[in-house]
């Protein structure tokens, strides 16, 4: 259950992919900011995180991408937090990216993708103002 | 000379390199009084190396231009090394022998073959796909195995792929004791900064040392480690852990590697190394003075060698892309040239330089042409190719050369300290720094400082926290991986399997087994099986049975059945 007014934020990273520097910075750096963060670690399936979340009830899920998989990986989470009436989780991408990318991955219901060095600040306000709160 | 006080009106409260030494105003002959020329600096060449490997350096010969590249199938890798030395890249010592630098992909690196479920959209994503010894023959057939170098940056199963090169390689008509190049097979550093974990720890590095006696006695042109600490680089960690470990790493592998029996003045000469060029210049060249002086004094005085060839720093180094930005991608450029020119200044042997795209997708050809053109106009119009050790000498370089090499040995004797094993201090000081995570959380922590310094503006990035600007459009265009190749490096697996005499398989595959359950070296069973047409996954299915698989994959689904 999550508690009122702390935002609660799933990381983790998909498939066969063990560069988890960004991730694990971001994880620390969202503590810090006040959020409670659950670190999933690696080699993620789309459906571990979306159980994952649904169980540990977040408001966001962040998956970091560095091996190109973002376009496999992405849109099977979307579908999955549809399925499973989830899809009001605030959903974010960030990693290696390329631009291209980004609307793409926006258009299949990302809410904001951020490339490696955004400032942590400029992801953590933007998870502030975009929440779906529990009513 | 008097404590210099420092000017009004400086810039910053304290001016300091990445890794925390602090630059003075000015250098003088007093910060480099304690410094012994003969004894610490020395001649090129000559022990302690400080001032390069070799005595004429690049005026002999230049440094290998080996842009890490692969990617797709063993054709479409091929090709895109075909184009690159088309640009002047991938260059050996000597013209016209083609030399490379090879990454794999992630289900090759993690054991798995493309066809496994589990790999699907990663198939030749960021890499070559190797699944069987055939890949190995498309991809060489073109080339000479025995002349230039092959450097294969393989983190997970090197000692299965090195079996199926060989196997390629005895396919093409070669004698292996002629092939040169190298296998990073790194345990350590797969470890702590790929994450890749797939056995145990110890059976890592017992394979590890496998290959390495192996190839000491069978291999003598091969280098059967290239000990890496450009990863600590890209994980977190700053100059100076990046020389710590990878020396702490390297004096384990020796300790090893002697424990088995083997002769330090021979199979040390073909321990090599893989590092990282930052951008902050002088702390770089400095490494690198410092890194030749530490290893030479490490095989010398602690393991007792006295061929000269034994103690030799010899590395391949890529320009850290840690570095570079994401925003205003071009300007990544800039920041590979000062990288480039820091590693040319240092003294590597070998360089690839990251192209700008690389915090983008794997690079296009435009990008890597831009890298080989940084490195053609250091080695032809700037001049710093023509002397050797061009910085040697100067207050600033010195004094800097002999502080890293203080504060390695001091982060070394830490790794040292934790050893449980008295025979083999490092070997057994790096295991407990893996089992217990200690080294992991350092690393660590150097990333998480480096963002707050970022945040703070303690450390500035042109791009991101200053002179940023406001990009709504890519551009340039990045690297499309072709689905295609994915299919047809699947397609053809299914072929190669069916071609196959089965029976004959099993039976090299049983052997494999023993000669693993029995501690014996598992080389001469591996290349066996490769002739026999083993896949990657097939192996490393034999160590997972034998060794077990690492903490990490406990409860995971490790390699589905077909």
């Amino acid at each position: 259950m999550v508690e009122k007014g702390i935002i609660k934020i799933l990381i983790g990273k998909l498939g066969l992919d063990g560069h988890d520097r960004g991730a694990k910075v971001l994880t620390s750096m969202l503590r810090e900011a006040g959020t409670e963060v659950v670190y999933t670690g690696l080699y993620q399936t789309p459906e571990k995180i979306v159980r994952t979340a649904i169980q540990e009830d977040v408001d966001v899920i962040g998956m970091s991408f560095l091996s190109g998989e973002h376009m496999y990986y992405v849109p099977r989470v979307m579908k999955l937090l549809k399925r499973n009436n989830a899809d009001s989780i605030l959903v974010v991408v960030g990693g290696v990216i390329p631009a291209d990318d980004i609307p793409k991955l926006k258009k299949v219901g990302a809410a904001e993708v951020f490339p490696a060095d955004t400032p942590v600040p400029e992801i953590i306000n933007f998870i502030k103002s975009n929440v779906h709160k529990d009513q | 000379m008097a404590e210099i006080k420092k000017e009004k009106g400086e810039r910053k409260e304290e001016f300091v390199t990445p890794s925390g030494i602090v630059y003075k105003r000015v250098y003088g002959p007093d910060d480099i009084k304690g410094i012994d020329l003969n004894r610490d600096i020395g001649e090129p060449g000559e022990y302690p190396y400080t001032r390069g490997t070799y005595a004429s350096m690049y005026r002999s010969f230049p440094w290998m231009i080996r842009q890490v590249m692969g990617f797709g199938t063993p054709e479409s890798t091929s090709e895109r090394w075909k184009e690159l030395m088309e640009k002047g890249g991938q260059t050996g010592y000597k013209k016209d022998e083609p030399a490379t630098s090879i990454v794999f992909d992630m289900p090759t690196n993690y054991g798995y073959d493309s066809d496994n479920p589990i790999a699907y959209y990663q198939v030749g994503r960021v890499g070559i796909a190797v699944d069987h010894y055939k890949d190995f023959v498309s991809l060489m057939q073109n080339f000479p195995m025995d002349k230039g170098f092959v450097n294969m940056v393989v983190h997970g199963c090197p000692a299965i792929v090195t079996a199926l090169y060989i196997a390629a390689a005895e396919e093409l008509g070669y004698s292996i004791e002629k092939l040169r190049g190298s296998s990073k097979n790194d345990p350590f550093q797969t470890y702590l900064c790929e994450r890749i974990q797939l056995l145990p720890i110890k059976a890592e590095i017992k394979l590890c040392l496998d290959l390495l006696e192996f190839c000491s006695k069978k291999m003598p042109a091969w280098n059967p480690i290239s000990v890496e600490g450009f990863g600590y680089r890209s994980s977190g960690g700053d100059a100076i852990q990046e020389l710590a470990i990878t020396f702490a790493q390297a004096a384990g592998y020796l300790e090893g590697a002697v424990s088995r029996g083997l002769n330090i003045n021979d199979f040390a000469q073909r321990i090599s190394f893989f590092i990282a060029s930052g951008i902050n210049l002088l702390e770089e060249v400095a490494k690198y003075r410092a890194a030749r002086r530490i290893w030479a004094k490490i095989v010398k005085e602690n393991f007792g060698a006295t061929n000269p060839k034994a103690m030799l720093f010899r590395t391949f180094t890529c320009t850290t892309a840690r570095e570079y930005t994401a925003q205003q991608p071009f300007i990544n450029i800039i920041r590979g040239t000062i990288q480039a020119l820091a590693a040319v200044m240092g003294g590597a042997q070998a360089i690839s330089v990251t192209p700008y795209d690389e915090v983008h997708e794997i690079p296009t050809m435009e990008a890597h042409t831009m890298a080989i053109r940084t490195q053609q106009i250091i080695a032809e119009e700037s001049g710093v190719a023509d002397t050797v050790d061009p910085l040697g000498g100067s207050y600033c370089v010195e004094s800097l050369t002999s502080e890293i090499e203080r504060r390695v040995w001091e982060y070394m004797a830490k790794i040292e300290s934790w050893a449980e094993d008295n025979k083999q201090k490092y070997l057994s000081g790096m295991i407990k720094g893996v089992e217990t995570g200690i080294l992991s959380r350092e690393i660590e922590d150097g990333s998480n400082k480096r963002q707050m310094d970022i945040e703070s503006a303690k450390k500035i990035v042109v791009g991101v926290n200053k002179y940023t600007v406001d990009e709504k459009e890519a551009p340039f265009h990045v690297f499309r991986l072709d689905p295609e190749l994915r299919r047809k490096k699947i397609d053809d697996l299914k072929i190669f399997k069916r071609e196959r005499d089965n029976n004959k398989l099993q039976q090299t595959l049983k052997k494999l087994k023993v000669a693993a359950e029995n501690n014996e070296n598992v080389m001469p069973a591996l290349i066996e099986a490769a002739r026999a047409r083993v896949t990657l996954e097939e192996a490393q299915n034999v160590f997972r049975e034998v060794y077990g698989v690492a903490d990490f994959w406990k409860g995971r689904a490790v390699a589905l059945k077909k």
